[in-house]
């Protein structure tokens, strides 16, 4: 299939050299169609614990479905996906072993709205842990200090500005204690002048804590700074990926300059 | 090439291969138990010497229906007139004709009645709005059944039975005549035997009247809070909008508000359309012969009760069918249509 | 903590009741006009009812008060249904003053348990079919809204399902019975299983256990529209946190469902109460039935009037109870969220 030699071929050599398990997750010519409609049309991915990578790409590219194949919310057809050296398939023992181990933040929030921050961040821990409750709310307390809004801890979602909430989703998903963190639009739906606050407590994750992270995001100011590598995709086919630096400065495809050079002149 | 195995998955924790296989043994159990259920019930036919005989239905009826109405001639596949020498199955057909009557007649007067109401329930009148609340809460936190023996065993059957000293109550003249005979619209009284009778015109018999009344009633209470929850919905900004624009509020609420509370009140009242229809089977409570009354009829004049008995199960399921498959088409039509 | 800027109540407009009048029903001559003539109306049905309500023969009602309130059950066992009534009765009220001052519902679950149990107990002695009137009424009610929610929950939930068969089972048997009438599935129940079981199953049975069939299917279509209101983002969201299917539609799907379906099941369950009146075309002697069976007797032979209109009273009651709880609990549920 064309597209997906395309994909094959804009491959840096750098990551098919390294299939050894030191990649915490690789996705190898991943397939999925919705219907007779073909979303992802080969996705070769290989990220190494730590890496902060920002997936751009225009709408409809396949970017949302492709990191919710990571966590299970969307069956692959085709292809494989590992996650830590599990790879995804219909044994359940897997799937729930790789969903407490991959938190994932949406670009609605959708936190829990009959719950309060505190219950939403606990829940996880207390039901699907089963911590003790007090365990589990302590643990809630510190994820919502480390977000920074602890004094909304007993406020119902539809209190909280949008901020606000999305801090408290990025808590909720943090609650498992994931080795990876899946970002889809975190900042999309927010006002202008929440968005700061939400990329800075994602920022310091990157930073102080060492975490293995995949957003999508247009956000080019953040991915300048914290990505360690730009993936754009576009018609469910990695286009080009690289690092930052080479990615803004020095585009190799004509699709990837058309879409930079939308995007930057906003 | 890969340095992960593709690991193979025992089945047993295969989830699609489980949910597979719930599936069968979800189907299996209940195959198993409709079988129990044929099984038992032919031993109990075996025991009490009973068979299923379904020839009844083609033997001749021999009762009266309170009010006649045509059948269809099972011979000819003709309209008539429904007479006691008819089969049991043209009775059911006669209940079925008189089923479909009622329900028209009472959708009919639900729907002025509940627009009239709902009306009511929205004017600024204090006064007027809180009769039709009073109205709506009345009708509908009370049993239909019970409301259907108000109207004919507390109403009807009470009024003057026509003799001299219980005179009809007529309402125009002669046009609307009412005694405990039956409602009669259209007709000249004369007097025979002692008594006062009407003379040609629209006659209805009493257990008709209440049923329609009683349907009519209920039904409009349900159909009221319809037609205000629809008005409401759009009134406001709609309502704002448009008379920013420069109607009338006349223009306003004819242009702008009601064909879009007709969009919203359409799909529910047709719910209640449905409904009374399937409510006038409660006329076996005042023995006015649609379909239900009819097949009991004839089930207890044949002994069959369990082949009639499914029968109007069935009827009555086609009928919904058919009624919820027509409100489809018209819900599918309003969301084509152009707003 | 942000800054706090000090919110005003709206100045509090005191009509006295002349400028209400004025404002509600006499501004404008056609408001004037409609005033007055649904006033006269309003009037002279009233004087009419009261002069009705005069003369009428209540003795129908004062005279049975016990045949009304249980039917034919033997006079030595009455005191025991007076004490499961005064019980259950104890219990509703403590249970609405409860929800007022916000008892945890845990207390009140506990409460309703130990209620019942004791209820049982205490009627142990007495034959299901030896109950009647408004005990039967109420008890048919109570046992088949008990049964169907939990059966409508199943079946809700079996419609929105992944699997076709089940899927497929719970369409069926909602459309099947939706498209039926009480009545006639009533009747055709009865008729099966007399033909199935003889007398095995009684009739007070037979009518629980088919009310509790067709409202289960109602309540069915109900949840379904409640867990389809809950966003799908919801689910996804709890599973990817690692909550299991059960967990999420316990802890995620069903408690923001519940407070949208409030509303419709309190209607159904009304709807269910009122229902049950049905049962006396089956030959049950519940509220209606007593009451026919008293127009039956020759010294009541003409009070139809009479007692139609306390049949019509006394459902209302209760119906509007219902609704009025529903009420409350929806406003109580309400607070606190979004
Ligand atoms: N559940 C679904 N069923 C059918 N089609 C879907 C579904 N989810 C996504 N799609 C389709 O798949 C394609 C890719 O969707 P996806 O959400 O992955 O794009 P995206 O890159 O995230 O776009 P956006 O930037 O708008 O979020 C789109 O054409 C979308 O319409
Ligand atoms: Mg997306």
């Amino acid at each position: 299939m064309e597209t997906t030699q395309s994909a094959t071929a804009t491959q840096p050599a750098g990551t098919s050299a390294a299939r050894d398990g030191q990649h915490i997750i690789l996705l190898e010519s991943v397939h999925k169609w919705f219907g007779k409609l073909h979303v992802l049309r080969g996705i070769n991915l290989a990220i190494r614990p730590g890496e902060v990578v920002v997936v751009a790409g225009p709408s409809g590219s396949g970017k949302s479905t492709m990191i919710r194949c990571i966590n299970r919310l969307e069956r692959h057809n085709r292809g494989r996906v590992v996650v830590d050296g599990i790879e995804l398939s219909d044994d359940m023992r897997n799937v729930d072993a790789v969903r407490s181990e991959v938190g994932m933040v949406f670009q609605s929030f959708n936190l829990f709205p009959h719950l309060t921050a505190l219950q939403n961040v606990g829940l996880a821990p207390l039901q699907v842990r089963r911590w003790p409750r007090t365990k589990a709310e302590r643990a809630a307390m510190e994820l919502l200090e480390r977000v920074g809004i602890p004094e909304k801890a007993h406020a119902y979602p539809g209190q909280l500005s949008g901020g606000q909430q999305q801090r408290v989703a990025i808590a909720r998903a943090l609650a498992m204690n994931p080795k990876i963190m899946l970002f889809d639009e975190p900042t999309s739906a927010l006002d202008p002048e929440m968005i700061q606050e939400v990329l800075d407590v994602m920022l310091g994750l990157a930073r102080e804590h060492g975490m293995t992270m995949i957003v999508v995001t247009h956000e080019m100011g953040f991915a300048r700074e914290v990505a360690n590598r730009m993936v754009f995709m576009d018609e469910g086919v990695i286009v080009e990926e690289g690092p930052p630096e080479h990615f803004f400065t020095n585009p190799q495809h004509e699709r990837t300059k058309l879409f930079l050079s939308k995007i930057l002149h906003q | 090439m890969a340095a992960i195995p593709r690991a193979r998955v025992p089945f047993w924790r295969n989830v699609r291969t489980l949910e597979f296989l719930g599936q069968i043994v979800f189907i299996v159990l209940l195959a198993g138990a409709l079988w129990g259920g044929r099984v038992a019930l032919q031993e109990s036919f075996l025991r009490q010497n009973i068979r299923l005989d379904w020839g009844f239905f083609r033997q001749t009826a021999g009762f009266e229906l309170t009010a006649l109405t045509w059948t269809i001639d099972l011979d000819t596949w003709r309209l008539k007139d429904y007479e006691p020498t008819d089969s049991h199955a043209e009775a059911m057909i006669a209940g079925l004709f008189n089923t479909i009557t009622v329900a028209l007649l009472g959708i009919a007067l639900a729907t002025i009645l509940g627009l009239l109401v709902g009306i009511g329930r929205l004017s600024r009148n204090w006064l007027l709005n809180r009769l039709a609340m009073a109205y709506v809460e009345l009708f509908r936190n009370t049993p239909l059944l019970v409301q259907l023996f108000f109207w004919y065993f507390a109403v009807m059957l009470q009024l003057p039975n026509g003799s001299p000293q219980q005179p009809p109550i007529r309402f125009f003249g002669d046009f609307i005549v009412l005694t405990n005979g039956g409602l009669a619209f259209g007709g000249t009284v004369a007097e025979r035997f002692g008594r006062l009778i009407v003379d040609g015109g629209v006659q209805l018999t009493t257990e008709f009247s209440a049923l329609v009344a009683g349907l009519a009633v209920y039904t409009s209470a349900f159909i009221a809070e319809i037609i205000r929850g629809g008005i409401l919905a759009v009134s406001r900004g709609q309502m704002e909008a448009a008379r920013s624009l420069g109607l009338t509020h006349g223009q306003a609420l004819r242009l702008i508000v009601l064909p879009q509370a007709l969009r919203i009140v359409i799909p529910p009242l047709g719910n209640q359309f449905l409904n009374l229809t399937k409510n006038s089977s409660l006329a076996l409570g005042i023995g006015y012969a649609e379909f239900l009354t009819a097949a009991n009829t004839v089930s207890s004049q044949s002994f069959r009760s369990l082949e009639t008995f499914t029968v109007v199960t069935l009827g009555y399921l086609a009928l919904s069918l058919i009624i919820s498959g027509f409100l489809n088409l018209i819900r599918a039509r309003l969301r084509l249509a152009p707003a | 903590m942000a800054t706090r800027v000090e919110v005003l109540p709206a100045p509090e407009e005191r009509l006295s009741a002349w400028q209400w009048a004025r404002r509600n029903l006499f501004d404008g001559w056609l408001n004037t006009l409609l005033t007055l003539l649904t006033g006269a109306a309003l009037v002279s049905f009233v004087s009419a009812i009261l002069r009705w309500a005069a003369r009428a023969h209540w003795s129908v009602i004062t005279d049975n008060p016990r045949f009304w309130l249980m039917g034919l059950m033997p006079v030595e066992l009455a005191p025991r249904a007076f004490w499961a009534g005064g019980l259950v009765a104890a219990a509703a009220l403590l249970t609405l003053g409860g929800v007022r001052v916000r008892v945890a519902p845990r207390v009140l679950f506990g409460l309703w348990v130990g209620i019942i149990i004791a209820v049982i107990w205490v009627m142990s002695p007495v034959r299901l079919d030896q109950i009647g009137g408004l005990y039967l009424t109420l008890l048919l009610a109570v046992v088949s809204i008990s049964l169907s929610f939990p059966i409508g929950i199943l079946v809700g939930m079996g419609r929105v399902s992944r699997l076709p068969a089940i899927r497929g089972f719970s369409i069926l048997y909602i459309e099947l019975i939706r498209g039926i009438p009480l009545i006639t599935m009533l009747l055709w129940f009865f008729v099966f299983v007399t033909l199935l079981s003889g007398d095995a199953i009684t009739r007070v049975e037979r009518a629980m256990i088919g009310l509790t069939i067709f409202t289960s299917a109602y309540v069915g279509e109900i949840v379904r529209a409640g867990i389809q209101s809950v966003p799908r983002g919801q689910t996804e969201a709890a599973r990817a946190v690692g909550l299991s299917a059960v967990q999420t539609m316990r802890f995620i799907v069903m408690p923001q469902a519940m407070k949208n379906m409030i509303p419709s099941l309190v209607g159904q369950f009304i709807s269910l109460f009122k229902d049950t009146s049905l049962t006396v075309i089956i030959g049950l002697s519940d509220l209606v039935g007593t009451g026919r069976s008293l127009l039956a007797i020759t010294r009541y032979l003409q009070d139809t009037q009479e007692v139609y209109v306390f049949l019509l009273i006394a459902y209302f009651c209760f119906s509007y109870l219902m609704s009025y709880g529903s009420r409350l609990l929806e406003k109580r549920l309400g607070l606190g969220e979004r």
